[in-house]
């Protein structure tokens, strides 16, 4: 499974870090870790299957519908 | 657009309520004017997606409009109806941060996606009976009969609202809504009966918080209460809370399942797609909610003096996002007028963004899809029998006051 976030569109709520922690980490300063490694707007990346629901949960919950399961 | 559109005269129907179809005048504003100061709403308008987008983003709208309240109240009315500005302020609604930020922590807690996917069995036993009910009738109307019971079982159980007694509380809450629906003079003449319903409600909660702390169980109730009684939450915070989260979660999910129902009737060929191909329900119902947006207007009210689209925006000043009319945005949406059920992307602002985006959002769509879903596998030849729309004169939602259909049921 792989998940697509657009960092353009991320204003960093954190809303998916506590929905799929093992997925999405908020950094130090409060951002989206991701873009620690890049500076693409767009990112997508692999995440294990068993994480699925957790993933499908940050996507309906992200207030900024930044989020995209592929 | 058509050269002739009568957009004085749309206009002026349109502050009435009176304008059912409001998407042509949408437009016209959209493409001419932004911001659109309307006279006859005392307020501005934004039309488009990305204003609409930027506007729920901006910390210079803010959502604390207790002033514009206070405001309309006479002196003497402001100091005796004080307890009810006050219990609208804790209103997520009507908060900003950071004191949203922690409010809204309280509830996010609870109210989660993961509380929708709990939820779901108890939806699907909650529509089988509504259904039954329904299928010893020949013709039933869509909103009483089935776009009401569902959401409102499924918010009272969340809250924790005993069996028996929905009816009281919704009635509690409806009195205590009818003054922040409002905007005006006649304030004056509505707070009275809130302010009345609110000391109720007060009582109501109380007694129900006092049971659920000698006995606790998984609803809202007992979570709010306990953070009250251990001084995290004043008692007036927890009882605006639990009044706020029936207020919006309520009537939004009931016009989602009404509006969704109509277009389904009105859009014949996309109806029996959905019914050849029942998988379609997710990006149906995400087409119901960009299509007809259950709140077409979310209010601000401006922090401070600045300048937008070169529009001097002033202090107190009202604006209303209309998210209605951006999720018709041809910028965003190809063919934004026409309702398709496979759309996709469909990145819609039916639930707002950023800060204030619908912590119910997860729990809505799955009502919405397990509801409709289940519908027409039980009553598949359903025929719509009310002629056009039924909208209400009401110019934030869209609210259809009935939908009649036919069943056709066979065994």
């Amino acid at each position: 499974m792989k998940i697509e976030i657009d960092l353009l569109t991320c204003k960093d709520f954190g809303e998916c870090a506590l929905s799929a922690p093992k997925i999405f980490k908020m950094d130090e300063s409060g951002k989206q870790s991701l873009r620690l490694n890049t500076t693409a707007s767009k990112v997508v990346f692999d995440v294990l299957e068993e994480e699925r629901n957790s993933a499908e949960e940050a996507v309906i919950v992200c207030p900024m519908q930044a989020l995209a399961i592929q | 657009m058509a050269s002739d559109f009568d957009l004085k005269g749309a206009l002026a129907t349109y502050a009435k309520g009176q304008l059912f179809d409001p998407y042509p005048l949408y437009e016209t504003l959209r493409l001419r004017e932004e911001p659109f100061w309307s006279d006859g709403l005392g307020m501005w308008l934004i039309h488009g997606f990305a204003d609409v987008e930027e506007g729920l983003s901006d910390p210079r709208l803010q959502n604390d409009r207790i002033l514009g309240y206070e405001r309309a109240l006479t002196p003497e009315n402001r100091v005796k109806f004080k307890a009810l500005n006050e219990h609208l302020s804790h209103w997520l609604g009507f908060e900003d941060p950071p004191v949203h930020t922690q409010s809204r922590g309280y509830l996010k807690e609870y109210i989660s996606g993961r509380l929708a996917i709990r939820m779901k069995p108890i939806i699907e036993k909650q529509i089988q009976e509504i259904l039954t009910k329904a299928q010893s009738h020949s013709e039933i109307d869509l909103i009483t009969d089935f776009a009401y019971p569902l959401p409102l079982a499924i918010i009272c159980d969340l809250l924790g609202i005993e069996s028996g007694r929905e009816e009281e509380f919704k009635a509690l809450a409806d009195a205590i809504g009818i003054y922040p629906g409002n905007v005006g003079p006649i304030l004056n003449e509505v707070a009275p009966a809130a302010q009345e319903a609110l000391i109720k409600m007060e009582a109501f909660f109380d007694e129900m918080v006092a049971k659920r702390l000698a006995e606790p169980k998984d609803d809202l109730i007992t979570r709010l209460g306990q953070l009250a009684s251990e001084g995290l939450l004043s008692h007036q915070e927890m009882v605006s809370l639990l009044t706020f989260v029936f207020l919006a979660g309520f009537g939004t999910t009931l016009n989602l399942i009404a509006n969704g129902m109509m277009l389904l009737f009105t859009h014949p060929a996309e109806k029996e797609k959905l019914i050849a191909h029942p998988e379609l329900i997710g990006s149906a119902v995400e087409e119901f909610l960009r299509f007809e947006s259950p709140i077409q207007i979310v209010a601000r009210l401006v922090r401070e003096d600045f300048e937008w689209h070169g529009k001097q925006l002033r202090a107190g000043d009202y604006v209303g996002l209309n998210a209605g009319a951006a999720n018709r945005d041809e910028a965003i949406f190809p063919d934004a007028n026409v309702f398709y059920i496979a759309r996709e992307p469909n990145r819609h602002i039916a639930f707002g963004r950023a800060a204030h985006f619908c912590l119910g959002a997860p729990l809505a769509r799955v009502e919405a899809q397990v509801a409709i879903d289940q519908f027409f596998k039980k009553f598949p030849r359903a025929e719509m029998i009310s002629p056009t729309p039924d909208w209400l004169p009401i110019i934030s939602f869209r609210h259809l006051g009935t939908l009649r259909v036919k069943l056709n049921y066979e065994n």
